[in-house]
């Protein structure tokens, strides 16, 4: 058996099931590798060692009477603290909700719990999943699992570090504008988003309704299958939720790309902005391998991103201010000043123009779509640069000006990180795939097969560097 | 000592935040500048019948 710390769902699933891997011993390894690295990266707010040891004791013991429930029984996990876990606290890594005890487990919880999976703890987030970088918070932000001087991305920022870290195999994010996919991006792990509707929202703190969307981050592409596979799904308590059966999402990762049409977004990165070299690079290695692996590959236009970002941005805000507008009256000094900034915008929006962009949003959702006709994915950037150092707070915020993300939340396709290699300074470099809506198998099987064809995810980072 | 600190002030008080503090004003202020720049650059060109995302629809759903 190789490095426990870096085993994947799948290979530790295997080892498991055959009793090969006791739960106790591989959930008190990564707590331990926790103890000792954790301080450098600042992945977790809150450790749950209690209820990881109980947990696994039970798991051990189902799979030793011989009933394995799946591929997460007795597999650690972590959860960006925006996720409820009943009798914890979700804090949102804010003063303003440091006391406030889950009184429920969200769905996600409940499905990765019947699930068998092993809670490690809660992870770091911006606060509310919008402000940060922040050094004006009860806790330290996350650091790059690669170079802990760097930015980790975010909002699911100690989700995306403690993975690459090997603290835990896999974890749970959120995306709004990108905080699943900014976060893999940056750490050199997969991280997807689904289609709206597909993972249920419930117990998950809002940011904005009509945006949220919780995604799994995993090293690899086929553990990321594994667990959409289980967080999927119509849960009637989510007003959003989508009434679409759930596929096996790993059913198609070995299928390879013969035959599929493959469109490149170049506009994002190459007329819109202009990404570093490195990463324009990385992308285009992997058009041209995905070219040779037999994909037919065609350069698509949906048009210009600003026209997706400024109602992606005001339906954003509008929401979040509609949910934070108590708080920000009465405890305006209990937000970071990122978060609050950032949430204030909110206020001055009027309803037409939130209604406005709202029709908008339809509009480009059916452009969008129309472009994706002749296509079965399609790739473009997802960060035009690697991970800037974490205490530049320009290079941080520029940053965020300059990525491609946010299109998606507002047409709700869905659309993965994957990592495409290191650039010269060691960080990691990554490509975003885009789906049909509900077709995540097939961004899966695209990310498999290049996956398979390069080996990226295999690498792991010197913790000790 | 911030610029045109009572109109922000006042303008801020409008909105229930009766609470922040200079450097919070100071936000406020960025804050505004940001949405204006927001709108501007939404300039929506809408026919009467393009309708929102997210519709309400009636469901069948009950507590």
């Amino acid at each position: 058996m190789r490095d426990i710390a870096y085993l994947t769902v799948a290979e530790a699933s295997d080892h498991i099931r055959k009793k090969e891997l006791s739960p106790v011993e591989y959930t008190r390894a990564l707590l331990e590798r926790i103890d000792t690295y954790d301080g450098k990266f600042n992945t977790f707010l809150r450790k749950t060692p209690e209820i990881a040891v109980k947990q696994a004791e039970q798991a051990e013991a189902e799979i030793q009477a011989g009933n394995w429930r799946g591929p997460l029984h007795g597999v650690p996990f972590g959860l960006k603290d925006i996720i409820d876990v009943q009798g914890i606290p979700t804090t949102g890594h804010s003063n303003i909700l440091a006391e406030n005890i889950a009184k429920t487990d969200a769905y996600v919880w409940q499905k990765l719990k019947g699930a068998g999976a092993v809670l490690l703890g809660k992870l770091s987030t911006h606060e509310f999943a919008i402000g940060g970088p922040s050094f004006d918070l009860p806790w330290p932000p996350a650091r790059n699992a690669w170079n802990s001087k760097h930015f980790t991305g975010g909002s699911s920022s100690g989700s995306g570090s403690a993975v690459a870290a090997g603290f835990v195999p896999a974890a749970l994010g959120t995306d709004t504008g990108g905080s699943v996919r900014n976060p893999a991006s940056m750490c050199g792990i997969v991280g997807m988003k689904p289609t709206y509707g597909r993972v249920s929202r419930r117990g998950v703190l809002p940011l904005s309704y009509s945006l949220d969307h919780v995604g799994p981050m995993t090293r690899t592409v086929t553990d990321n299958a594994i667990l959409m596979s289980i967080i999927a799904g119509y849960d009637v308590k989510d007003p959003a939720s989508a009434r679409q059966d759930v596929p096996d999402f790993t059913a198609d990762l070995e299928k390879g790309v013969n035959g599929l049409k493959i469109g490149v977004i170049r506009r994002f990165y190459r007329k819109d902005f202009e990404a570093d070299p490195e990463m324009t690079q990385g992308i285009e290695n992997a058009v041209k391998l995905l070219s040779d692996l037999g994909a037919q590959i065609h350069e698509i236009d949906p048009g210009p991103f600003d026209a997706y970002a400024s109602p992606h941005r005001l339906i954003l805000l509008s929401e979040a201010y509609a949910i934070h507008e108590k708080w920000m009256q009465e405890r305006p000094g209990d937000y970071g000043a990122s978060a609050r900034r950032r949430i204030m915008a909110g206020a001055f929006f009027r309803a037409a123009d939130y209604v406005n962009a709202l029709r908008q949003r339809e509009i480009l959702r059916r452009r969008f779509n129309a472009c994706m006709s002749p296509v079965d994915v399609a790739i473009t950037a997802c960060n035009m640069e690697p991970a800037p150092p974490i205490e530049d707070d320009e290079l941080c915020e520029k940053l965020y000006k300059r990525h491609v993300r946010p299109p998606f939340n507002l047409t709700g396709n869905p659309a993965m990180s994957v990592p495409t290699g290191f650039a010269s300074t060691g960080l990691p470099l990554s490509m975003q795939i885009i789906g049909k809506p509900f077709e995540e198998k097939t961004v899966y099987r695209v990310a498999r097969a290049y996956e398979k064809a390069t080996g990226w995810t295999s690498i792991n980072p010197d913790l000790d560097a | 000592m911030i610029e045109n600190r009572e109109a922000l002030k006042q303008e801020a008080e409008r909105f229930g935040l009766t609470n922040l503090t200079d450097e919070q004003l100071v936000q406020f202020a960025e804050a505004k500048s940001s949405a204006e720049l927001l709108v501007g650059g939404a300039s929506p060109d809408l026919h009467m019948y393009d309708e929102p995302a997210h519709t309400f629809q009636a469901g069948e759903e009950s507590e």
